[in-house]
């Protein structure tokens, strides 16, 4: 199997690349670090050969080209995690190839990571991707000039109108094809040279990576280049690296060459201003056709409105009111048809099947317990979809910038807010998204921020609830809900900053990418696996679990279904006194454990408790008044992550303290909460 | 002078920047290095700023840019 790697800079395009040649539904958003962690498929072979290609016969062709899409990094260097986990694959893994995809509008700061990406001695092929936006300023990039001064194959496209990327693809076939990879060997020397005349700074770092290239293993010799300019440049990651690999006094030497080579120069960044100035050089003769200095025209952006500073954080709260209206009214209109069907098909069932019990696990269990979840793909679809649209069209990193003021009182910057929006759509994706910030202290206070962000498995629990008790008033309740979660958020912010996770973030720092207008096809790349996801919980999570659950609700005889005396009320006994002074009763505690599950489950088993007695929008105003209604969903908005959200809180934070946190804080949290909301809201009423 | 005293669609040469080694080196990886000239796109009297770093736009934390020195292009 050969290995690929895609690398590039935040925004550069590769994913859509990745998806074009994978036909894999990756994500692509317009916001630095949508990549969090390295995403795999396998390139397409078939879509790309020609028949009478006899290379190709007799091959696995779907798993021969495995692609790996690194995340979006500006430079090589071990400063965040993505960086971390971009050089850690290109130097473990050692790919057969890497795919430095280069935003043309930006050739010199993207070039900064090829030349990186060059010393590392790996094969490269080079993407000039929105090559179509360059030629629009009227500026072209002369390829075949590039390409002989840095010795590799260069290829102009346009990812999102798919031109040059078949050509890509063919350019990838060709190299596997000819290039003898089998015996490939990997201890050779650098093949690429710096191109420029000797100076005193490319012979310190080849002098280096010779001493390197002689004291290395084997497996590490290709590298020396590389290792040499980090070393120089004082990578910490790189001078552990050396220090644990090479012999003490050889390390010595490397040290007392490094101090002579700093003391020759004043200034500390004069390696980067190196690198700069060649590749400044090397952008003057490849540029062609440039009129005149091309100044961005920051007038005529929508940044003039939606980062004006008395209209910039208004506009954020409209634009997210539309996309609540738009989910809530679209949704409704749709989610009636799935309703209708799902009655229909219960009318069915119960005509015409016999045997009773199997009839009560269908229509009791099955149905009543899916059916409640089912009805809400309609509202993930749009919410996900309006959540994509603000990722792809470039909104998100300006939000940061909104509200960064803001979240310096948590001790935090602006970036931690793209996480917590996230967060609406699901938690997990959420927490991973922490991964762009840097601090440690600053990520597992955003981590145990989120949960408390109300994501869309929680919808279905609103959705019901209100539809029983508030049917005049949807909207307005469930934006409550929505807003007692963002405020408790926040509160948990300012209390972990007051408290255990002092450390302040050193600012913010993001590029804010031009907008550009979303595809369609991105944007259900983006959507429908999220409601893939979400089909498959339901058939496989919650569909067992609503079965299981059925059993515990019928058992030990069905003259007891859903009362106290079946297994289910038994347990419910248990713990039902702690929710005692909210109001709850054992029916609703019950269906608060089931939630740990997965936050759908709630509504899927109060829908299997109370299947004797009808439609849950008709039976649950009989036994709960709308207070306790109330109180219910503002516990359940808050109380505590689904066990999917706990295995990646354990992951990032790699704490087992914080991951208790993550589970008793917001059970505590919500339980204040909601006694408070409820004794406020009997004394008015 | 520091960064923060510009303002809007003045340009600016940076001549070193006062800050811890993780933070000089994450604006140089973004272009901001000794000697570059860049455009301030958006500095109100408070919150972030926006620059222009060679052809794109960055962000960045009113702390941050308080760290920045250099001199007003005329």
């Amino acid at each position: 199997m050969f290995k690929i790697a895609l690398v590039g800079q935040p925004n550069c395009g590769k994913t859509t690349i990745f998806n074009f040649l994978t036909k894999s539904n990756q994500h692509v958003g317009n916001w630095p670090g949508v990549t969090v962690e390295k995403k795999e498929g396998f390139l397409q072979i078939e879509n790309f050969i020609k028949e009478e290609d006899k290379y190709w016969k007799n091959k696995n062709l779907n798993k021969l080209i495995n692609i790996i899409d690194l995340p979006g990094i500006y430079s090589l260097s071990s400063l965040t995690l993505e960086e971390k986990i971009t050089r850690d694959f290109l130097m473990n893994e050692k790919p057969d190839l890497i795919i430095n995809v280069i935003d043309s509008n930006n050739i010199q700061r993207n070039l900064f990571l090829t030349f990186q990406l060059l010393m590392l001695n790996l094969p490269l092929i080079i993407v000039l991707n929105f090559i179509d936006e360059l030629n629009n300023k009227n500026i072209d990039i002369n390829e075949n000039k590039l390409s002989s001064l840095i010795n590799c194959k260069i290829i102009k496209t346009n990812a999102r109108n798919k031109i040059g990327l078949e050509k890509l693809a063919y350019l990838i076939l060709d190299y596997i094809k000819n290039e003898n990879l089998i015996s490939k060997n990997y201890n050779i020397e650098p093949r690429f040279s710096i191109p420029i005349e000797d100076s005193n700074i490319k012979k310190s770092i080849e002098n280096i990576s010779k001493i390197l290239f002689i004291n290395l293993n084997d497996q590490f010799k290709s590298f020396s280049l590389f290792l040499s300019f980090k070393f120089l440049e004082n990578d910490d990651d790189v001078n552990c690296f050396l220090k644990k690999n090479l012999e003490e006094n050889i390390f010595k030497k490397l040290e007392n060459n490094k101090k002579e080579f700093y003391s020759n120069f004043y200034n500390d960044d004069f390696l980067h201003i190196w690198i700069y100035s060649i590749i400044s050089g090397i952008e003057k003769e490849i540029i062609v056709n440039k009129v005149s200095h091309n100044k961005k025209n920051y007038f005529f952006s929508p940044d003039k409105i939606l980062l004006n500073n008395i209209l910039g954080i208004p506009l954020f709260f409209i634009i997210i009111l539309i996309i609540f209206f738009l989910t809530f009214k679209l949704g409704d209109f749709f989610s009636q048809i799935f309703e209708n069907l799902i009655n229909i098909l219960i009318n069915l069932i119960e005509n015409n099947i016999s045997n009773n019990l199997i009839k009560s696990i269908i229509a009791d269990g099955i149905i009543a317990g899916i059916g409640n979840v089912i009805f809400l793909v309609p509202y993930i679809f749009i919410m996900f979809f309006l959540l994509g649209f603000l990722e792809d069209i470039g909104y998100i990193p300006r939000i940061s910038f909104l509200f960064d003021k803001f979240f310096h009182k948590l001790g935090l910057h602006g970036k931690s807010f793209i996480p917590l929006i996230l967060g609406f759509g699901c938690n997990v994706p959420a927490i991973m998204g922490t991964r762009t910030l840097e601090k440690k202290d600053e990520r597992i206070k955003t981590i145990l921020m989120i949960p408390l962000i109300s994501c869309s498995g929680r919808l279905p629990i609103y959705l019901i609830f209100t539809a029983a008790f508030f049917s005049r008033y949807e909207a307005l309740i469930i934006f409550s809900l929505y807003f007692i979660g963002i405020l408790t958020s926040i509160f948990t912010g300012l209390l972990l900053n007051k408290t255990a996770l002092k450390q302040k973030s050193e600012g913010l720092i993001i590029e804010l990418p031009p907008y550009r207008l979303p595809t369609l096809k991105n944007l259900l790349f983006y959507t429908i696996p999220k409601i893939k996801d979400f089909l498959k919980k339901a058939g496989s999570l919650i569909f067992i679990f609503t079965i299981f659950y059925w059993f515990l609700v019928y058992l030990p005889s069905p003259e007891f279904y859903g009362t106290e005396k079946s297994l289910a009320g038994k347990i419910a006994k248990i713990i039902s006194p702690l929710f005692k002074p909210l109001g709850f009763d054992w029916k609703l505690s019950i269906s608060l454990i089931t939630g740990f599950f997965a936050k759908e489950l709630v509504i899927s088993s109060l829908g299997v408790i109370y299947a004797n007695e009808g439609n849950l929008l008709n039976v649950l105003p009989l036994y709960y008044s709308p207070l306790i209604a109330y109180t219910f969903l503002i516990f359940v908005s808050l109380y505590i992550p689904c066990l999917a959200t706990i295995f990646v809180i354990k992951n990032e934070t790699k704490s087992l303290f914080w991951t208790l946190f993550s589970i008793i804080y917001p059970i505590i949290i919500a339980w204040i909460v909601s006694f408070i909301i409820l004794n406020i809201l009997k004394l008015i009423l | 002078m520091c960064l923060i005293e510009l303002k809007n669609n003045e340009k600016f040469k940076i001549s070193n920047i006062n800050g811890g080694q993780g933070l000089i080196r994450r604006l140089r990886d973004l272009g901001l290095i000794t000697g570059e000239e860049i455009l301030m796109v958006k500095n109100e009297n408070n919150g972030p700023i926006i620059i222009n770093v060679k052809g794109s736009m960055i962000a960045l934390g009113r702390g941050i840019a308080q760290k920045i020195y250099g001199e007003r292009i005329i």
